[in-house]
């Protein structure tokens, strides 16, 4: 058994400090030390990914019975709310995988496609969430965001790119903003992440362009 | 890698609209392309090659507006060669690729604009592009689209906002279309809440939002003084 004095304890020549009392029920060389909690962290490992998964198709279904109730609404009070939030039309559009000229006819009032009403329909449910579960202020100024300082990356362009699920992970906060870039894209830090140029603000105040590091 | 030339994902991916979609109150903007320009003793297509900052007086366009003839051409599929021209695949919607070709530019009154048809307006990568490709040609320095993009941001925003602002004035019955131009521009010449204006707030795309919001509340509260 360990001996414990103050946070240390002996066992034949060996002395551990403890951070917290680790249950001994046989040797406790170093190496059995490691592997156990080897063993708890991969429970850990294995115990996040599963309440990951669990937590985003629970999102995912809080969105799509949000955006049910939404679809109700006509598609143009649903566009102009989305405006209302601040957004710009050719955001929208992109975001809904559509043109500019498509968001113009449904401005006028134009048939709209059913599957083209639940995609407004579930964008606004994803703008909403964003600010009522995860009290983002300005939502519309939040998508513009991007998610490192250094990487050309916003919520903008993960929607567009299919991955509302990675919004809310954004909106959420519960997941390392790296790690959520490569979850995007593997290769963000090649395409996204501006290695020679940058914008700046001249004096005039007009925003130009020059190299990096000046 | 970052010292090539980028190219659009797909030819849609070029422009915002086209044909008969282009929007009959969007600014000018650097990209459109206009047909049935008269220019010597020919009329042709043409492309407007200035970046925007460098495009207007206020609301005006400037005395002499840089543009590149538009023609058909070869198809491009390797944006890192044929770096004397932007191609514009697919630009009369027909599947014909044309260019506007770097090499042909001309200096044109914005009065003979006035007499013949946008045809084509960029989306904002488009734009990128097109500045990526000119400044390469004319330096041989490759700029990455995305500094290019931080940099038009504001213009590009004033440009979308304006074309709402004049569609909205337009629905409220206001007949002279100048007049809601230079409304428009005097207020984004205003004063943004953290002072400086407006036009300038808009470089920083977590403002635009907000000015975006404060638009739409003055156009449904104010009267339009003419």
């Amino acid at each position: 058994m360990a001996k414990r004095t103050s946070n240390n304890s002996t066992v034949g020549n060996a002395t551990f400090s403890y951070v917290a009392d680790v249950p001994v029920t046989r040797s406790t060389s170093s190496r059995v030390l490691t592997d156990e909690v080897g063993v708890v962290r991969a429970r850990v490992g294995h115990l996040q990914e599963d309440t990951t998964g669990l937590h985003r198709d629970a999102r995912r279904h809080e969105v799509v019975e949000l955006a049910a109730k939404l679809s109700k609404n006509a598609t143009l009070d649903n566009l102009l709310q989305l405006s209302d939030m601040g957004f710009a039309w050719r955001d929208i559009a992109r975001m809904l995988n559509v043109s500019v000229p498509a968001i113009q006819k449904w401005r006028r009032k134009e048939p709209i496609s059913g599957p083209s009403r639940g995609k407004i329909a579930e964008l606004l449910a994803t703008c909403k969430m964003v600010e009522d579960v995860y009290m983002v202020h300005d939502p519309a100024s939040w998508f513009e965001m991007p998610l490192k300082r250094e990487a050309a990356v916003t919520p903008i362009d993960l929607y567009a790119g299919r991955r509302q699920d990675l919004v809310l992970e954004a909106a959420g906060g519960h997941m390392d903003k790296e790690a959520l870039l490569t979850e995007f894209d593997a290769e963000w830090q090649q395409k996204y992440v501006a290695s020679n140029f940058e914008a700046f603000k001249a004096r005039d105040g007009a925003w130009s362009v020059r190299p990096i590091g000046r | 890698m970052k010292d090539e030339l980028e190219g659009p994902a797909t030819p849609d991916d070029l422009y915002r609209s086209r044909g008969d979609e282009v929007e009959e109150f969007r600014p000018e903007f650097t990209g459109d392309v206009f047909s049935g320009v008269h220019i010597e003793d020919r009329i042709i297509d043409v492309m407007i090659l200035q970046h925007p900052c460098a495009l207007r007086n206020g609301p005006t366009l400037v005395p002499r507006v840089l543009v590149a003839e538009v023609t058909d051409y070869q198809r491009v599929s390797d944006w890192n060669t044929h770096t004397k021209v932007m191609p514009l695949p697919d630009l009369k919607k027909d599947g014909k690729p044309f260019a506007a070709k770097f090499k042909e530019p001309w200096l044109i009154s914005p009065e003979v604009l006035n007499y013949s048809e946008r045809i084509a307006i960029l989306s904002q990568r488009g734009v990128n592009l097109l500045l990526q490709r000119w400044v390469y040609h004319n330096s041989r320095a490759t700029v990455e689209t995305s500094a290019y993009n931080n940099a038009t941001l504001g213009p590009f925003d004033e440009a979308d906002l304006t074309e709402e602002w004049r569609e909205i004035r337009a629905e409220q019955g206001a007949a002279d279309a100048w007049a809601v131009i230079k409304e428009a521009d005097a207020w984004f010449g205003g004063n943004h809440t953290n002072g400086e204006s407006r036009r300038l707030a808009l470089g920083n795309p977590q403002d635009r939002s907000s000015i975006q919001r404060e638009m739409k509340q003055y156009l449904k509260t104010s009267v339009m003084q003419t």
